[in-house]
């Protein structure tokens, strides 16, 4: 037995034969985790560069989307990003108001994908007042903003506003662009009521008595007015008498001066006030609405006065140097008056 | 039972001979490892390269602005050595780590024509031997 155990002959090859197996082994597997390394990292590099290509493509497609809301339904578009190929299919989800774009984007055979939602919606309303170029708050003023933000586009604001409860505050450069009226939704309506001029001697509005665009999810009636210049002067009142909806579009002038009364002292009865003039509109006297005061190409004015707006005053500038109103921010707004632009929503992987 | 404390070791041949042998092995799989560790390492300053490319694209798109002032004040230590005709982004000697460039492209969608900004990033890794480009769109 100890005759084999303690003979050396020969075992240099076996011990070479052991040192080349461990040489052998460490260098496979040194060698692999090189290779997997360099594979993992030309896959992560193609990855990036296909993930950029496929953003690009749904940057494209949505670029021409929103500059021209475009309307486009199972819409493909191809194309190359330095020298890498995407594309790009539109689906139209909802009704020409929601668009979804699947983006693909190679890279050396790897290929990412992102998704894009496009929609209406997304809109200004969402401050209980809103000035896109100035917002001035300056004079003896007494307003107070109850539940909602004050904002503007501009850099800076001047002046104060009392907010309830008091951590709200005024909001700079919220990137917010102001839709246009969609006037053609008043004059096409074959239930629109035009009067040429709303003055003192316009009687009281009964929505009940008018034709109904479509009823709300009261059931109540939907209106729609539209007029050409809206005056009211001394102590003339013009009440609007629901239930139910008024939108009221003023194409040139707005002028309330003295002490008139304009609003709706019923219950559930919304006003939306579209003034689509460029001239100032000027707010004195009392004013009581439930609903939204929108002025996208003019500046409001309020010097005086006294009132409530339960909803939203938004316009281009904003001016407010005195009166005693209060604005209570109500996020109910209805849109159907409002040419709501199609605007980016989310980015996702699905 | 002699065999049992038998002290004899290798002979000098079998010593010299058995080290030889060893040597040629050693030497033949020195290179194997030598370039495995280079890889692993090479590998690793290109996703660093891939990273800092897309980082770089990643703020001039949160910012949406492609000036030359903006984009090399990004990072203040960093030279962003700027080529004006993009087709050359990937030629000349390597000065700076990290070129890029912009162009406009202009794509014509349902009969339209769109043009916008497309950015290119090169950053060289591998003391400048080697380089990665990743490429986007900024919208306006």
């Amino acid at each position: 037995m100890f005759k084999y155990i303690n003979n050396n002959k020969g075992s240099t090859l076996v011990m070479l034969l052991i040192a080349m197996v461990v040489l052998v082994v460490l260098g496979t597997s040194l060698l692999n985790v090189s290779l997997a390394e360099a594979n993992q990292a030309v896959r992560q590099e193609n990855n990036t560069k296909a993930h950029y290509v496929a953003r690009s493509g749904a940057e494209i497609v949505a670029n021409a989307i929103l500059e021209d809301q475009l309307i486009l339904s199972d819409y493909t578009y191809t194309g190359t990003i330095n020298g890498n190929n995407y594309k790009v299919f539109v689906e139209n989800v909802h009704d020409n108001k929601v668009f979804k774009l699947h983006a693909l984007g190679t890279s050396n055979n790897r290929t990412e994908d992102v998704f894009l939602t496009i929609a209406k919606g997304d809109t200004f309303f969402e401050h209980a007042i809103f000035g896109d170029e100035v917002l001035g708050l300056g004079g003896s003023h007494n307003t107070t903003v109850k539940g909602g933000n004050v904002a503007t586009n501009a850099v800076t604001h001047t002046g104060n506003i009392t907010f309830i409860p008091s951590d709200n505050e005024v909001k700079h450069e919220e990137g917010f662009d102001l839709d246009p009226i969609a006037t053609d939704f008043y004059e096409d309506n074959e239930n629109v009521t035009y009067i040429s001029e709303i003055d003192n001697n316009t009687e009281d509005i009964i929505l009940s008595d008018l034709p109904s665009y479509e009823d709300n999810e009261n059931g109540d009636p939907k209106v729609l007015i539209y007029t050409d210049n809206f005056t009211l002067t001394g102590n003339s009142s013009l009440k609007v008498i629901g239930p139910g909806e008024l939108h009221l579009l003023v194409k040139e002038s707005f002028t309330m001066s003295g002490n008139p009364y304009f609003g709706s002292d019923t219950p559930n009865t919304k006003i939306y006030l579209d003034y689509n003039g460029t001239s100032d509109l000027t707010f004195n006297g009392h004013l009581n609405i439930d609903g939204y005061v929108y002025a996208p190409n003019s500046t409001i004015n309020i010097n005086g006065g006294v009132g409530t707006i339960k909803g939203s005053i938004t316009s281009k500038k904003i001016d407010i140097n005195g009166g005693n109103f209060t604005v209570e921010f109500n996020s109910e707004i209805s849109v159907d008056t409002i040419d709501v632009k199609l605007r980016k929503q989310e980015w996702s992987n699905i | 039972m002699n065999n049992r404390f038998n002290n004899q070791g290798f002979t000098l041949i079998e010593l010299i001979i058995s080290i030889a042998i060893l040597s040629i092995i050693l030497v033949s799989f020195m290179s194997l490892l030598g370039n495995g560790t280079k890889n692993v390492f090479s590998m690793g300053h290109k996703t660093q390269a891939v990273a800092e490319a897309q980082s770089i694209i990643d703020t001039v798109y949160n910012a949406g602005d492609t000036s030359d002032t903006f984009i090399q004040n990004i990072d203040p230590s960093t030279n962003y050595q700027k080529i004006d005709d993009c087709n050359l982004l990937e030629s000349g000697t390597y000065t700076y780590r990290v070129r890029y460039c912009v162009e406009e492209i202009t794509n014509t969608i349902n009969g339209n024509d769109y043009t916008q900004d497309v950015i290119s990033v090169l950053v060289f890794y591998n003391n400048g031997k080697n380089y990665t480009v990743v490429s986007s769109i900024i919208p306006r």
